[in-house]
């Protein structure tokens, strides 16, 4: 059957958003997205949409975990430093 | 009938490039339901446990990846509603239009925008996300309870 390629990158990508939504740590979480990327690359190159295909490698293979591990560094690099003088602390 | 049917079916497969647009076969296979209907599945699979990662979420840079999680199910809805069974990349640089039964475009450049649009606003909460963190120190969703500064 013809369409069998299309069908088994569909459950790849399936499989691949399936880790990403229930991975709970956010670093691990942008690794599976930088796979859920891959996948949906890979899905639209089969469904004949190589332009989407393209842009999604890009996209959704670089540039969204790499926004989310530069946002999981800004984050994590002030941890609660000014929490023990209860809120608004240094310059309000 | 039943034989009449399937021979004349084999005959609509056979001379298929000299048909009208109208006349090709829609998504995937008409015999088996389940393979037609298999992408809307599996894009209402991807939405729901988006969105199920996105109410129960601890963490709000989490929350960001399970609503990039649910902009995935569009592209796979989108694509799946254009696509044609047999069909070809929409480019006509090497043969004339109406030759060759392609998958429609219109839905392509759709899933394009998206793509696009899903990226700036996964950026633009990732930095609400930042500015949150840097005023109220914390980026778990249940600490946020009361509304300051």
């Amino acid at each position: 059957m013809a369409e069998l390629p299309v069908l088994i990158g569909l459950l790849l990508a399936t499989a691949a958003g399936t880790a990403a939504a229930l991975s709970r740590e956010p670093v691990h979480q942008a690794l599976v997205l930088s796979v859920l990327g891959l996948a949906l690359a890979l899905l639209f190159t089969l469904l004949q949409a190589p332009d989407v295909a393209l842009s999604q490698l890009a996209v959704g293979t670089v540039l969204t975990p790499l926004m989310v591990l530069l946002s999981v560094r800004k984050v994590r690099r002030r941890p609660r430093e000014e929490s023990p003088a209860d809120g608004r602390g240094e310059e309000g | 009938m039943n034989g009449r049917r399937t021979e004349r079916g084999r005959i609509r497969r056979r001379e298929r490039p000299a048909q009208p647009p109208y006349a090709q076969r829609p998504l995937f296979h008409r015999e088996t339901r389940t393979v037609n209907l298999l992408p809307f599945f599996c894009a209402g699979w991807l939405f729901l446990v988006g969105c199920y990662a996105l109410a129960t979420s601890r963490n709000l840079i989490h929350a960001v990846g399970a609503l990039a999680v649910c902009q995935s199910s569009t592209y796979v809805l989108l694509l799946a509603v254009g696509y044609r069974s047999g069909g070809t990349a929409p480019v006509f640089s090497d043969v004339p239009p109406g030759a060759r039964p392609v998958v429609d475009p219109v839905v392509q450049a759709l899933t394009l925008t998206d793509v696009v649009v899903g990226a700036t606003v996964t950026a633009l909460l990732l930095a609400l996300v930042v500015q949150i963190a840097k005023r109220h120190g914390t980026v778990d969703p249940d600490e946020l309870r009361e509304l300051r500064g």
